[in-house]
């Protein structure tokens, strides 16, 4: 398995979400299988060179959405899907990301159907990546 | 243990000092008393005998007066080096947080300052001195030999570039934004020493270099205790 | 026992009639990072020297590890790390000699010590010295400013200090060497129960080491809170209008506004995101939005002149 986090300090984003997206989308794209184990929070926080508590609060919020559980002394692992709720909030959240994409595609002049098969072709792409990394798991 | 450290940083911090006073003092030094015997300047020594009581007075009158000059001038510029090194040059280099954030009283390294000017002082004037009034007084380079009453005084004039070296430091120290009254230190050795000119007796003239000696190093104490860096 | 590493009350310094510093109140616990930000000339350095004691307050008072800034005994001094602007040290002496001269002031570390406990770790400063490619026998007056730095850090690190403060540490240093003084804070953080003041402007190194965050402006404390909290509650909000946008803007947390034609956009602190959606609507905008903002921006609308004028200190709940 192979993780490759790279925070930017200076951005817009507090570094521990920019922790949280890239391991949601390493999850998203089955970079990071169920039962894989996340870097220590002390090893990534040196690797990173940031606070270890900022790599905490990360895994927490991974935990709190149901990505990640905790096993004390082990580690923190990738989630059983199952078990992942469905937060009103991220539903929320996710839905402004969407307003950001749209209105960038329709300011380029792209017609509705564009951005439509655009949503499409990507989702497909990401299904695939992820399918492909599960089956070299297994 | 931590007071020597101090100590030796502070006499490796003053040896280009006293090392440059020494060669100064020895060389000339040499050279004026060889100078003064190939002059043949014994005959003016025989008018001032009557003045042997005088002690240090006597010393600054004497026919080789510009030896005697050599000396003071000697520990008075080593006393103002010294004093400008020691207490001036960590205020221009922004040092005094390293010095100062230490896990020693600020007495504690106020003393090692003191000790190491005071041992400087003692070496590159005070024992030079001595050697000085050895050579004086071996015949082989002197035709007459100083008077011991001399001898003394010329301890008296190491007294004189301690008391430049204080006053020097407590210019460094203090703070104020009036010249008139940082200067103070430095005025103050300066009126002990027209002070220590007119003593008639050798006593009066210690006394004088004690007595502002002990006023000036308790000043800078309090000073150091005080001072914000 | 106190909890407080760090402690002020009412903290005020002036120079002559200059306010240098302005009743400051500060409590960092134990173990907590803090990143002590604000523009040139705001106060910090000051703030920094009355703590350690180099200046005396001309009102209220300051502890560190429960004693008295202005009475730190030799003990106390030797639990508390300091990196002085400029990270000046004695130019005459070699790494080895002034590693020596630190070293007396500590006990030595036994030989049986583990890493982190107190007292001068001499493997861990020549493994600095190393690590950052010095050799024993060069002059401090011959480094350059950064690899004074680097020995300003070792000579610091070395002892474990149970606190660290720091004035502007990276101040001037290129990005290599930022980058392993930072590595030297982080692997100093791991070890449990230090706490780490350190004043900076370059707020990406807040932004990396930093648990709590407090800002000063014009010996003002703008802000004391954790960095999450800042970095999530310090908002830009936009406002889209059909029409001019209305005049007063009595939104609660206004930092600072901005307007144009149609556009209104402000800075929000702590506001709650109901009260953004009631004041969108009572004041008749077309529609907003939220904005992320990033550190550097946060810091410029705390401190930028409309925000002074409203001094709007913020302390975490």
């Amino acid at each position: 398995m192979a993780l490759w986090i790279q925070i930017t300090p200076g951005s817009d984003e507090p570094i521990y979400l920019q922790i949280v997206e890239q391991v949601g989308e390493a999850i998203a794209k089955g970079q990071l299988a169920v039962g894989d184990k996340l870097p220590a929070v002390r090893k990534l926080a040196s690797e990173l060179i940031i606070n270890p508590n900022t790599v905490a609060r990360a895994y927490t919020i991974l935990e709190q959405s149901g990505l990640v559980t905790t096993k004390t002394g082990s580690g923190t692992f990738v989630a059983d899907p199952s078990l992942r709720g469905k937060d009103a909030a991220d539903i929320n959240m996710l839905a402004d990301r969407m307003d950001g994409i749209l209105s960038r595609g329709l300011n380029l002049g792209l017609e509705s159907q564009d951005i439509i098969a655009m949503f499409k072709d990507r989702l497909e792409k990401f299904i695939k990546t992820r399918q492909g990394g599960r089956r070299k798991n297994d | 243990m931590r007071f020597f450290t101090l100590l030796k940083k502070e006499l490796r911090e003053c040896l280009p000092w006293m090392a440059t006073a020494a060669a100064i003092l020895l060389l000339i030094g040499s050279l004026n008393l060889i100078d003064s015997k190939q002059r043949q300047i014994g005959d003016q020594y025989r008018t001032f005998e009557r003045y042997s009581e005088v002690g240090g007075y006597y010393l600054l009158t004497h026919p080789i007066s510009d030896f005697s000059i050599l000396v003071f001038m000697s520990a008075v510029g080593l006393g103002l080096a010294l004093g400008v090194r020691q207490f001036w040059v960590d205020d221009f280099m922004g040092t005094w947080g390293f010095i100062v954030h230490r896990s020693t009283h600020r007495t504690t390294i106020f003393a090692a300052k003191i000790c190491a000017a005071l041992i400087s002082m003692i070496v590159a004037i005070g024992l030079l001195w001595c050697y000085l009034f050895w050579l004086a007084n071996s015949s082989a380079y002197f035709v007459f030999p100083l008077p011991e009453k001399s001898f003394i005084g010329g301890w008296l004039i190491c007294g004189m570039g301690l008391l430049f070296y204080l006053g020097a430091g407590l210019v460094g120290l203090s703070k104020t934004k009036w010249y008139t009254t940082k200067l103070m230190g430095l005025g103050f050795a300066l009126w002990m020493f027209i002070t220590l000119s007119q003593q008639w007796t050798l006593w009066w003239g210690f006394g004088t270099v004690l007595i502002g000696a002990v006023v000036l190093l308790f000043l800078m104490w309090e000073t150091f205790l005080n001072r914000e860096f | 026992m106190t909890e407080f590493v760090l402690e002020t009350q009412g903290l005020t310094k002036f120079y002559g009639d200059k306010l240098a510093v302005d009743h400051i109140d500060l409590k960092i616990p134990r173990g907590c990072i803090c990143g002590f930000v604000g523009r040139n000339g705001s106060g910090k350095t000051t703030a920094i020297k009355l703590l350690l004691g180099f200046l005396k307050p001309t009102a209220g008072s300051s502890r560190l590890l429960g004693c008295d800034s202005q009475d730190l005994t030799p003990a106390i001094r030797q639990r508390i790390g300091y990196v002085a602007e400029g990270h000046r040290l004695i130019r005459w002496m070699t790494i080895a000699e002034i590693a020596k001269f630190q070293s007396a002031f500590f006990h030595e570390q036994p030989a049986s010590a583990k890493q982190g406990d107190a007292g001068w770790d001499s493997k861990f400063f020549w493994d600095m010295i190393d690590y950052f490619g010095l050799s024993k026998k060069q002059k401090i007056k011959h480094l350059s400013n950064g690899q004074r730095a680097q020995v300003s850090l070792a000579l610091t690190l070395a002892p474990n200090p149970e606190l660290l403060i720091m004035d502007d540490p990276t101040l001037g240093l290129d990005a290599a060497i930022r980058r392993q003084f930072l590595e030297g804070i982080i692997e100093l953080i791991m070890r449990q129960g230090r706490t780490i003041l350190f004043s900076s402007h370059i707020l990406g190194d807040i932004e990396r080491v930093a648990d709590k965050i407090v800002v000063i402006d014009k010996g003002v404390i703008r802000a004391d809170c954790s960095l999450e909290q800042f970095r999530t509650e310090v908002k830009k909000v936009r406002f889209v209008f059909n029409q001019s946008p209305p005049q007063t803007i009595d939104i609660e947390g206004l930092l600072g506004s901005r307007r144009s034609d149609k556009e209104l956009e402000v800075i929000l602190v702590g506001t709650a995101d109901e009260k953004i959606a009631e004041w969108a609507k009572s004041s008749g905008a077309a529609d907003y939005q939220t904005i992320n903002m990033n550190l550097e921006d946060q810091f410029i609308e705390y401190t930028a002149p409309a925000g002074r004028n409203k001094p709007f200190t913020w302390e975490a709940k």
